[in-house]
């Protein structure tokens, strides 16, 4: 069975949700809060864990985790989750079909009422049997029922009729709704009443068992609202105003995706609701990447691991199970083999005596036995990074002084190695050795080594089912190749995780979820920029992955564009917290880390590129072919001979503005 | 639950299809669009009167419209309601429920199909039959692309149904056709349900069973329920025949009453994304069991569809519907 089979909590029952509950170092109910006074928003990118962690403050779930201490518990804890998933309500059906906004307001008004009413009355039923029907008195039924502005049929005797009606109600306003279309503008049927006016339940009922139950008083009636970019953004708008005019006991916790709010406004003078003033703000994906830097997100990761593999019957150390994953070691290599890398800055060299394409460059040609003289003076295969960092050196020379010098440069090269001084190429390995080490892999092993627990836990950048979904296709590929994953005897090797993290990455890209055409060509074409860059010869920045848009003035729609690629977890914005600013100027972002390695691009934050106005019109606006040569301009810039660079970027200032 | 048992409707196929020109009906409907079994069908058809419904997602212009029938074109922006409903305004059809009446489901966007079902009994017809006509293979085989770029997943109108706050053992049955990136828009628009899929089987031709379990497989991430091995699990499997909406139906049934026996089924969602027959089925079966169970019909919409996505002209399939 593969431990990592089942990678959304959706998935999950309560009891699993519950058995694979992880906590994070600092605890969740720091963070969430549950008793307190403000509402909180919780933002975060798809698989961030939001429906875990809410699903965790829920009823059910306290009840699982509290057993027969279920009542003295939930005192302790202070509060009752209330847990309301919105795709349920299925929004859409209040919409349109020919009636405003103010109309459908009502209704959905109404129809809250009855959902919240009913999953409120399921909780205090369950409660009310385990207290040995001690909770829920003929008075309090009494008095349920009063809340009602039309009397129900038949009197409140249990809340078994509660439920009763309540259910009866939304029948009735199903159909209703259901059947608006048939009666094309003519409205409500005559007999449809609204029963119950808005906030009854939601504020009424909650305040009414906090006063008159003993056991109630001092709880806090939290609704989790989950998945809430399924509502409608007036029916946000309804919920918003809630938020913000909520009455004691009741307050609410929102999860939504980053994309998910449709909007702050209100009903309650069109007023906004207002981090700090209206909501606290946890946003989820973002806390778990600032928790990286102290290793607790790895820490937090680490323990998921531990126990999917449990619950499947592996039991291991984390010591065992990071050390099952086999890491790329290049002093393993036998790199005599390899020599992609050489053979590239000898045809590159080679090209000078057939080119015409360099006249003007240099007047010195090299002849074959000057061409052999350099290859024989850089190549070190006992260090492959010194002899990847020495055909750096040669095009760093042949970049600033053209071909005069560079067969001065190779013997200096050569009289270094044979004196075993490495100063000049241990100051690039320590910039640039992944670089250098990625590039060697690609040139001659056609992949670049994304591998390692670590490796994948960068990858998912604060998104723990991307991880999961990593080591699901790993195990999968591992256990193909009979590497007995997570056995005690087991290894998963290199290629397992590389076939893995190569179908997994398109995968989770295809996945994030925005289908728009322009915004994943801009991202595509960005990544292809990026990958660019980093595989030429002469590469502007080590570990490239992070780009700043050096541009003032950028339009609405690249804005927009930029939005959305952040929102959907595309892009990870990677600025300092005082960088952040409504335009894009000097921000900086990074690809998820779990889409990078379909551009093979770092994992690490280091390097920064400059992305200018011409660069960014190519990347959004321009036809395919255009962007291609827009590239092309790139790659003649940053590889050898880096003769046209300077030139041809004069020829592709664009004349386009913003 | 209901005691209907769908396997007893009224079904029959013919390998001509020239064999409709025999037939004499007051009222053939078919929706435009490329494909030989819709066009040759129309083209043949017996019937006094006969009626293109030009659906504004196959995006055609008026010079491309067919010169024979009487058109009903409708502009895009309409709901697949307002399409429906506009078309039986526009066409004023007297006494509508004693005219004998074929429609053609080769041709129709599923959402249109579905709503045009569910409008047909509004209006009161106790009996009509439907023509569907097998292609004999799809264009590009399992490559082949049915929509493109799914802009709104919702309930499709006048099958909203009842829904519950409990969502404890809530079940999305999928009609699973060709078209999975479909499939992972609503299984993720409903993910917090029990996944289910059912397969065309016996599929229209021999290799497309298997070709339909290859792409449908590529949404197993999110359309397999607990986990990719549930993926082909009898527990989470449907099959029906790909060209019977009878046996769809009565299939549908069978499982959601013994699941509901099992544990009670808290709300269902039927997405019809397979053969048009099946969608039928789908919406036969939401007919006469929407009163006794929560339940609605879902659908990833798109913005447009490709004109013409089969190759040839297989069996032809009439299926009469007593409501």
């Amino acid at each position: 069975m593969n431990p990592f089979d089942i990678t959304k909590a959706v998935d999950y029952t309560n009891q699993q949700l519950n058995d694979y509950w992880v906590d994070f170092p600092v605890p969740f109910e720091e963070n969430i809060k549950p008793t307190s006074q403000m509402p909180m928003l919780i933002l975060g990118g798809k698989g961030s864990g939001k429906t875990h962690i809410m699903k965790y403050f829920s009823y059910e779930l306290q009840k699982l985790r509290y057993g027969s201490d279920l009542l003295s518990k939930i005192k302790e804890d202070g509060f009752i989750g209330i847990y309301w998933r919105c795709s349920g309500i299925n929004g859409s059906r209040f919409n349109n079909k020919g009636y405003d906004e103010d109309f459908w307001k009502s209704i959905f008004e109404y129809y809250s009422e009855i959902w919240v009413g009913t999953l409120l009355m399921r909780i205090l039923k369950d409660l009310d049997i385990i207290s040995g029907n001690k909770l829920i008195t003929e008075d309090i039924l009494q008095k349920i029922e009063n809340l009602f502005d039309i009397k129900p049929l038949k009197q409140f005797i249990s809340i078994d009729d509660i439920l009763e009606h309540l259910q009866i109600l939304d029948k009735q306003i199903s159909t209703e709704v259901n059947n608006l279309v048939f009666s094309r503008g003519s409205g409500l049927s005559e007999n449809f009443k609204i029963h119950i006016s808005p906030t009854k339940l939601f504020f009424e009922l909650p305040k009414l068992l906090s006063s008159e139950i003993e056991y109630f008083n001092n709880l806090r009636f939290l609704f989790l609202i989950d998945e809430y970019e399924n509502l409608l953004e007036y029916q946000q708008k309804y919920f918003n105003t809630l938020l913000r005019e909520k009455e004691h006991p009741t307050n609410f916790k929102i999860g939504a995706k980053h994309y998910g709010m449709l909007t702050y406004k209100t009903y309650s003078s069109k007023e906004e609701i207002k981090e700090g003033a209206e909501f606290e703000l946890f946003n989820l994906d973002e806390f778990f990447r600032e928790s990286d830097a102290d290793g607790k997100y790895l820490n937090f990761i680490e323990k998921i691991c531990i126990r999917r593999l449990e619950h499947a019957g592996y039991h291991l150390t984390i010591e065992e199970f990071r050390n099952m994953f086999e890491v790329f070691n290049i002093e393993s290599l036998n790199t005599d083999k390899y020599s992609e890398h050489i053979k590239k800055l000898k045809d590159n060299l080679a090209e000078i005596l057939s080119s015409t394409r360099l006249k003007g460059k240099s007047s010195n040609k090299l002849s074959k036995e000057q061409i052999d003289e350099i290859i024989s003076s850089i190549s070190y295969p006992q260090n492959i990074l010194i002899e990847k960092a020495n055909i750096l050196l040669i095009y760093r020379n042949i970049k600033k002084n053209g071909f005069a010098d560079v067969i001065r440069e190779s013997n200096k090269i050569k009289q270094n190695i044979d004196n075993k001084n490495f100063d000049e190429q241990n100051g690039i390995i320590s910039y640039y050795k992944n670089d250098l080490l990625d590039q060697y892999c690609r040139e001659n092993l056609k992949y670049v080594p994304y591998t390692g627990f670590d490796t994948l836990v960068k990858m998912s950048s604060g998104i723990p089912r991307s991880l999961i979904r990593f080591l699901k296709e790993i195990y999968r590929q591992a256990d193909f190749s009979d590497e007995q994953p997570f056995s005690k005897k087991g290894r998963i090797s290199l290629k397992s995780q590389l076939l893995a993290i190569r179908k997994e990455s398109q995968a989770i890209f295809e996945d994030l979820g925005n289908s728009d055409r322009k915004v994943l060509r801009t991202l595509k074409r960005i990544g292809s920029f990026l990958q660019e860059l980093r595989f030429s010869d002469l590469p502007p920045e080590c570990s490239i992955s992070i780009f700043r848009l050096n541009i003032t003035d950028t339009s609405i729609e690249v804005d927009n564009i930029f939005k959305i690629l952040l929102d959907y977890s595309y892009l990870i914005e990677v600025s300092d917290r005082r960088e952040k600013n409504s335009n894009l100027k000097d921000r900086t972002f990074k690809l998820n880390g779990a889409i990078a390695p379909i551009w093979e691009l770092s994992l690490a934050k280091r390097g920064v590129v400059d992305i200018n106005r011409s660069e960014l019109n190519s990347i959004i606006d321009s036809e395919e072919d255009d962007f291609k040569k827009q590239l092309e301009i790139i790659r003649k810039k940053y590889n050898f001979p880096f003769s046209n660079a300077i030139t041809t970027q004069k020829t592709i200032e664009f004349d386009a503005e913003y | 639950m209901q005691n209907i048992d769908y396997s007893i409707f009224y079904k029959k196929s013919f390998l001509d299809y020239k064999k409709v020109s025999e037939f004499k009906y007051d009222l053939f409907i078919s929706a435009f669009n490329e494909s030989p079994r819709v066009k040759e069908v129309f083209k043949e058809f017996g019937a006094e009167e006969k009626h293109w419904i030009i659906l504004p997602e196959y995006a055609y212009k008026e010079t491309e419209f067919p010169s024979n029938g009487q058109i009903f074109n409708f502009k895009s922006g309409l709901s697949e309601a307002d399409v429906i409903i506009n078309y039986f305004e526009q066409a004023k059809i007297d006494d509508i429920t004693n005219k004998k009446i074929c429609i053609d489901i080769t041709g129709f966007i599923r959402p249109h199909l579905v709503f045009l079902v569910i409008y047909l009994k509004h209006l009161g017809l106790n009996k009509v039959d439907f023509i569907y006509t097998d292609p004999k293979s799809y264009v590009k085989k399992e490559e082949t692309d049915f929509s493109n770029n799914c802009i709104d997943k919702r309930q499709i109108i006048g099958c909203e149904g009842i829904s519950f706050p409990d969502n404890s053992n809530d079940f999305l049955i999928i009609g699973a056709g060709y078209d999975y990136q479909r499939i992972n828009d609503i299984a993720k628009f409903k993910n917090n349900t029990t996944k289910i899929h059912l397969f065309g089987f016996p599929s229209l031709q021999a290799d497309m069973y298997q070709e339909n379990i290859l792409k449908a497989s590529k949404a197993r991430e999110n359309s397999a329920s607990k986990g990719d091995s549930s993926f082909l699990d009898n527990d989470y499997v449907i099959l029906a025949p790909a060209n019977d909406p009878f046996i769809t139906a009565q299939q549908i049934k069978e499982f959601v009453d013994k699941k509901n026996l099992e544990k009670p089924i808290t709300n269902i969602y039927l997405c019809p994304l397979s053969t048009k027959a099946q969608t039928l089925g789908f919406a036969l079966y939401y007919i006469f069991e929407n009163e006794s169970l929560p339940m609605s019909i879902i659908f990833p919409f798109s913005s447009n569809y490709n004109r013409e996505t089969t190759e040839g002209i297989s069996k032809v399939w009439i299926y009469t519907v007593e409501f």
